[in-house]
């Protein structure tokens, strides 16, 4: 069977919620959910949590949605919402995610090129990780998991966090340094 | 249909969960970018306040008289002008960050963007009319604040004694040059053999002068004018007769409004 209408994008599904087809949102739901809650994981293991922080976004995307820009990304908007209810989250619970003046993204960094290397990772790697990602700063690890998991790129991902293009590459950088580390230890050899 | 999509859905259903208007992030937005330009437009403001403090008094010419002036100088800043700004700075970067043209540059560079931005402003803006016109308002209408601010008594004075004023020429002779200044106080500025000129100073020029007090009596070390700081090298010649006692040049009761 063929399909012969094109699925519509996020964005024009986002505009027709505007208008007042809020059933639609549905549709929006079919598409995240199952990247917000993969997402949203990397930042709490609590399954109630996770519940909770979901529904938190997608209510939070349903009202502000008339102060979504059209002509921008729903999937980073989304994004950014999920990234700003899971930081919310984890200072309530008394962790940190970043100190008040964040140096990564207070010093110029030189440009760096993202890397094609998230298609040659391996699922056995991806499974090391996966354990291994808990042992990371928040910072640090929302990056790779935007990066490697969520497959977004270096500008998508700086729309996300509110940082520099740059630094997201150093931040990658540095988290893959550190996981490299605790490979060695795992004596994991690819 | 999963928990989370039924949750959400039931609650579009019975109207517990309505959109935010769309003119209220319109107003939010127009709220941030008018406090944005606010604060640009005060910090521009205190800036060229700061500059036009410093230059007349001759504040700003320290530099020119070594390292060591140039610190003194940069001590004499007004303290609450210079909080304020720093204050403004971050409002501006805090305002600034949900925009990507600010968020995806790094902080020292949007810092180091507004402050130079808001230096050449301020440096462009001291030159003009506003503040006389200011400080002058302040005056008529005796309002406190702009008066302290615009006459505040600044006096720039190390342990050797050294100092700097400018101000306009109303008489010279051999031995020395009465100076009026923005205050319309005078000041007898004494010469001699040892004083540098960067320009000859006629009656109505304007001339800073940086010197020595001294039993006293102030006693020029370096002479020079806002308009060419950097001195008049080829009439030093001149200036030697000038300071060994040629005829004394005539006072003159009419000074050119030179006033800035």
């Amino acid at each position: 069977m063929n399909d012969s209408h094109p699925r519509e994008t996020d964005e024009d599904v986002a505009r027709k919620v505007c208008s007042g087809e809020k059933e639609l949102f549905g549709e929006l739901i079919d598409r995240y959910e199952a990247k917000l809650t993969r997402y949203i994981r990397k930042f709490t293991q609590d399954s109630d949590d996770v519940t909770d922080l979901l529904q938190s976004v997608f209510i939070k995307a349903y009202t502000h949605l008339q102060s979504f820009d059209q002509s921008r990304s729903f999937n980073s908007w989304i994004y950014r919402i999920a990234h700003n209810e899971s930081v919310n989250h984890l200072k309530k619970r008394g962790g940190s995610y970043v100190t008040f003046v964040d140096f990564d993204t207070f010093l110029p960094h030189p440009f760096a090129k993202e890397t094609s290397d998230k298609e040659s990772l391996s699922r056995e790697l991806k499974d090391i990780m996966d354990t291994s990602l808990t042992t990371l700063s928040p910072k640090y690890r929302e990056v790779l998991v935007l990066f490697y998991y969520e497959e977004l790129s270096y500008q998508e991902i700086a729309d996300i966090l509110h940082i520099p293009t740059a630094t997201v590459g150093v931040r990658i950088s540095r988290a893959k340094d550190t996981l490299k580390k605790i490979l060695k230890d795992k004596k994991y050899t690819p | 249909m999963t928990s989370t999509k039924n949750t959400i859905l039931r609650m579009l259903d019975t109207e517990k969960l309505n959109m935010i208007p769309r003119w209220q992030f319109v107003l939010y937005t127009v709220l941030g970018v008018v406090g944005l330009l606010f604060s640009l437009f005060l910090l521009v403001f205190i800036v060229s306040l700061v500059i036009f403090i410093l230059s007349t008094h001759g504040f700003i010419f320290l530099p020119l008289f070594g390292f060591g002036a140039l610190i003194h100088g940069l001590v004499a800043i007004p303290k609450t002008l210079l909080l304020l700004s720093v204050l403004l700075i971050i409002i501006i970067e805090i305002l600034s960050r949900k925009y990507a043209i600010s968020f995806k540059k790094p902080l020292l560079v949007t810092i180091g963007g507004v402050t130079a931005f808001t230096l050449c402003s301020g440096y462009l803006i001291s030159l003009t009319t506003l503040h006389p016109m200011v400080r002058n308002f302040g005056k008529d209408t005796r309002v406190e604040l702009l008066r302290h601010a615009y006459d505040r008594p600044m006096v720039f004075e190390n342990e050797r004694g050294d100092t700097v004023l400018r101000g306009l020429v109303m008489a010279t002779s051999s031995t020395s040059i009465t100076l009026e200044m923005y205050d319309n106080k005078q000041a007898v500025v004494q010469i001699g053999e040892e004083t540098v000129y960067g320009i000859l100073p006629v009656l109505g020029d304007e001339i800073v002068v940086f010197g020595t007090i001294s039993s006293g009596t102030l006693q020029a070390k370096d002479i020079r004018t806002p308009r060419k700081p950097f001195g008049e090298g080829k009439r030093r010649h001149e200036f030697a007769r000038f300071a060994t006692g040629t005829p004394n040049m005539a006072n003159s009761s009419t000074s050119k409004q030179h006033r800035r």
